[in-house]
Formats: C-alpha cells, structure tokens, sequence
C-alpha cells in the first residue's frame, strides 16, 4: 500500500514539477519548486492543516506531502527521493536513516498514545484490554517496522497479553481501515486515528500504555523544510496538534 | 523500416545488413527497451549477498513465507484447473449469445488493478460483504485473513490466464474430431474427457505454467483481502515487501529466488513463447 502510495508521490511530484517549471516560463504564479514533506501515515488528518497554516506565512511556496509509514518513508529517504521536510510517528525508525542522507537537527513535534478501536456495535464484545487475547476477536496490528506495531508490542508486552492477531497491516491508517470496514472487531492504533472515527474506543489503562515521540527534520539543507520544523512547534501550530488529539514535547 | 528494407534484408545476393546509418532509429530505442526490462534484473543480480543466500533463505520468515505460497499456489493450480478447462471449452465452442460477454467477463481480472481485485473480494467475501456476511451469519465462517483467501484472491487472479491460453488451443481443434466422437455415441463428457483435454495438453500446460506463476507473484489482492501475518496470509511477495524495510538482505533474496523460478517457468515454456 505504502509502496503504492510512494508511486503516487513521486508521480505528483513529477506532474506538479513540471507544471512549476512550464509556469516560470511564462513568468506566472509559483516560482519555486513545492516543498515535499514526508509525514507518517498518522499524520494524515492533521498535516493538510498544519501545512496550511504554513502556506499563508510563506503564499510564495507550495507544499505537498506524501504519506507513508514510517519505515517506508526511511526507506524512501536511503534511496534518495527527494523531500524537503521530514515528519516520522517514532523515533526508532530515525535508527535505520542512511548516513549518507544529509539530515537537519531532529526536534520532536508531538506525541501519540495508542486506543483500542473497535467495529460498529463492538461485534467481538470487547469490553477490555484483556478480551483481545480471545480466541474469537478478530484483532489487527501495525506491522512491528512501523512504530505504532512496535508501540503496539510493547503495550501487550506491558499487560502480558498472548493477542491473537489476524494481520499485521503495513500502516495506521490500513489498520484502522479494518476495523471501520468491519473486517476486524478491534485494532490498536493512535488516540489521533481513533479520533478521526466514530467508532467505539477503548482506552488503555495507564500502566500499559505507550507514548510515541514524532520527530522532525529538514533534508538536505533546505531552508523551506527547516522553517516548516520550527513552525510545526509554533504556537499555532500546538494548538492544532492538540485540537487533533497529540500530546506536546 | 520500409518494405523495401525488408526486401532487400530477405534477397540472399545481397548484404544482409543494411548500412547502420539506416538502422539506428530502430535499434536504438529497441536498446532502450532491452536496458530498461534487463538492468533492473541484472542490479537485483549484483545487489544480493550470494554467499548468505541460504541463510537469508533460511530466515523464519522467508521460510514461513514459501512454504504458504508452495501450498497456496498449489491449491489454486488445481483449482484453476478443475474449473477452468470446462470454462475454456464453452467459451471455445459455445454459441449461446452470453458467450462473446462471458469471454469480456474473464478478461477482466487480467487487466485490473490486483488491489481492486482484492477490494472486490472484500466486498464479495468479507465479513461484511454481500455474500460473506450471510457465510458468516449461516455457517459461522469468516473468510478474510485466512489462508483460504489467499488461495480465493490468488484463484481470481490467475484463473483468467490459464482459460485464455487453454481457450486458445481449443478453438485451435479440429472441430470435426469431438463431432467424430459425438456421432460414434461418446457423451459431452466423455468426449471432453478422452478426446479434447489429450489433444490440448500443451496448451493445458502452458497455462497451468502462466497461471502458476501469476499465483505466486500476486500482492496486491492478498494483502488487501486476506491480510499480512507470517505463516498465515503471509506470502512470498508479502514477505519480501515486510523484509525490505527490516532485513533488506532477506528482501533480495527472495526476490533472486522469486526469479529463478520465473526463469525456470520460461524455459519450461520455451518451445511455446522462445523459439
């Protein structure tokens, strides 16, 4: 999906950069090439917001933003695709950046705990952390490359729960699809992506719960991705964070 | 290349080759095409680790993970098969007007996008879906995330590959010899059975092979229908997709091994597609 998704971006990228250029020609609109962030795909609801506060202090520039997971976004990164800007839901992933990628100073913009979700009506009658080790609930899980799979780990880890797992899927956003398609009964993902449903949510208790640092840097020296990092923990910019449900550095 | 060209190329009196100030608006992007399909093969050649093959191989995931795709294609193949001879038989000899409509119908799965495929099966068969909803109410059986719709998504996606081959050499028969065997008092099925399948083996064979191999390398429908978990749902192209972000080496090679048996699929084909 991810792999997908990555096509995608650098298809737009392609398409918009040349339009951009055809557009210096004439002399009109954008002058620069956009400023391409790479974000984690729990980032998804809130980012488009984030950027757009962004876009009204610089109306010069164009930003875009490509959604991955995070180890997918590294690995895009090791094999050289541009970006700008760099957003990731856990700091682990940081671990496998290639040296040879020219990295800004990493700051970390906000924080996530994880909620269980679960299906309309709750079909597997999950009614605690517990009930996910049945043998009848359908539950599905961030693959461990990606940080809400490892958060998830150490959550089951926390309470010492066997979990009978039914899929390990490659990001968030393809975790919570499952249970918001009715496929699963539970999923544990982000408070944030829980957040973005209706869907019933099961806290965790506190003892087992995890909390994700999202860190953030600029890729090769570029002055519009470094301002977007300082920006991403603005006063504006918490606020929003926060409206979405993240937690502050 | 004009047909004068072409000509002159075929009179034996003359120089084979046209001069090579002629031939390079052909030969060139014909290089291009072969660099663009042969480097990328020859880069995943010179990438992989050949000493640590048979660890990387080895690792519990690349195992789990061929293991479930020798089962899974395996099943399909014989899945395929039992249903999609007599399927090609009607579509070859059938005269029935649904018949040109049933012939788009198959094609359709070979042209779309696998992870369409898989949404498709999903709200075919998923446990909310229009048929797998009742499934699950009547019978208590929920179809996603096990290995039997692994064998579902890679069935639909390989089952057109192997009618259209094996419809090809059945239309391709001589079709006085079923009336033969007809008229000596031999049923359809028999008919079927002793006298059309024998004569089309070779092609039954090359689309057994085609639809093998499009079976084992299908992703897309898979993980969006039957989910990703090691052992389970989990196969080779999965599992090279879980590995690259974690064990690049154990990625490679299984995609070196996911060639070989591609190269193998082709020279078994060879005398149909290389000669």
């Amino acid at each position: 999906m991810s792999r997908t998704r990555a096509l995608a971006a650098a298809a737009t990228t392609a398409v918009t950069a040349s339009t951009v250029a055809a557009c210096s020609v004439t002399g009109t609109a954008a002058e620069s090439e956009p400023v391409t962030i790479l974000a984690a795909a729990s980032l998804a609801g809130v980012m488009p917001e984030l950027v757009r506060a962004s876009e009204e202090r610089h109306p010069d520039r164009d930003y875009e933003v490509s959604y991955a997971g995070s180890s997918a976004i590294v690995q895009q990164l090791n094999a050289g695709a541009p970006a700008d800007a760099v957003v990731l839901a856990g700091e682990t992933p940081l671990t496998g950046l290639d040296s040879s990628v020219d990295r800004g100073r990493v700051r970390i913009v906000a924080t996530n705990t994880l909620a269980v979700t679960l299906a309309r009506e709750n079909p597997g009658e999950v009614k605690a952390l517990e009930d996910l080790a049945r043998k009848d609930v359908t539950v599905v899980l961030c693959a461990e490359q990606v940080p809400c799979g490892q958060a998830a780990q150490q959550v089951f880890e926390r309470a010492d729960l066997a979990v009978n797992v039914a899929s390990y899927e490659p990001d968030v956003r393809a975790t919570l699809s499952k249970v918001t398609s009715g496929e699963a009964d539970a999923a544990l993902v982000y408070v944030t992506d829980a957040a973005t449903t209706d869907l019933p949510v099961l806290e965790l208790p506190a003892d087992v719960d995890v909390r994700n640092r999202y860190p953030a840097f600029s890729v090769n020296g570029s002055v519009a991705g470094g301002e977007l990092v300082s920006e991403l923990r603005s006063a504006s910019s918490r606020a929003l964070w926060r409206e979405a449900g993240f937690g502050l550095p | 290349m004009s047909p004068r060209a072409l000509r002159r190329d075929a009179d034996p009196g003359r120089a084979r080759q046209p001069e090579a100030g002629r031939r390079w608006p052909i030969l060139v992007p014909a290089a291009a095409a072969v660099a663009l399909l042969a480097l990328p093969l020859l880069a995943l050649l010179l990438r992989v680790d050949w000493a640590g093959l048979p660890r990387d191989i080895a690792t519990p995931l690349a195992r789990q993970a061929l293991a479930l795709s020798a089962l899974t294609t395996s099943v399909t193949l014989v899945v395929v098969m039992l249903l999609g001879t007599p399927l090609a038989w009607v579509l070859a000899r059938g005269s029935h007007p649904t018949v040109p409509w049933l012939r788009a119908l198959v094609t359709v799965p070979l042209v779309l996008p696998p992870v369409v495929g898989g949404v498709a099966l999903l709200a075919a068969w998923g446990r909310q879906g229009v048929f797998g909803a009742v499934l699950d109410d009547t019978l208590g059986v929920t179809i996603p995330f096990t290995t039997v719709a692994v064998i579902v998504a890679e069935t639909f996606v390989a089952l057109p590959f192997y009618v259209i081959a094996v419809e090809g050499s059945m239309r391709g028969l001589d079709q006085r010899l079923d009336g033969i065997a007809a008229t000596l008092g031999a049923s359809p099925l028999r008919t079927f059975t002793r006298v059309v399948i024998p004569l089309v083996g070779p092609g039954m064979a090359a689309g057994a092979a085609l639809a093998w191999a499009r079976a084992l390398g299908e992703f897309g429908a898979t993980i969006t229908f039957a989910g990703n978990f090691p052992g389970r749902t989990q196969t080779v192209p999965l599992g090279v997709f879980a590995a690259l972000e974690q064990d690049p080496d154990a990625a490679l090679a299984l995609s070196v091994l996911m060639l070989a048996v591609c190269l193998v699929v082709l020279g078994a084909l060879r005398t149909r597609w290389l000669t």
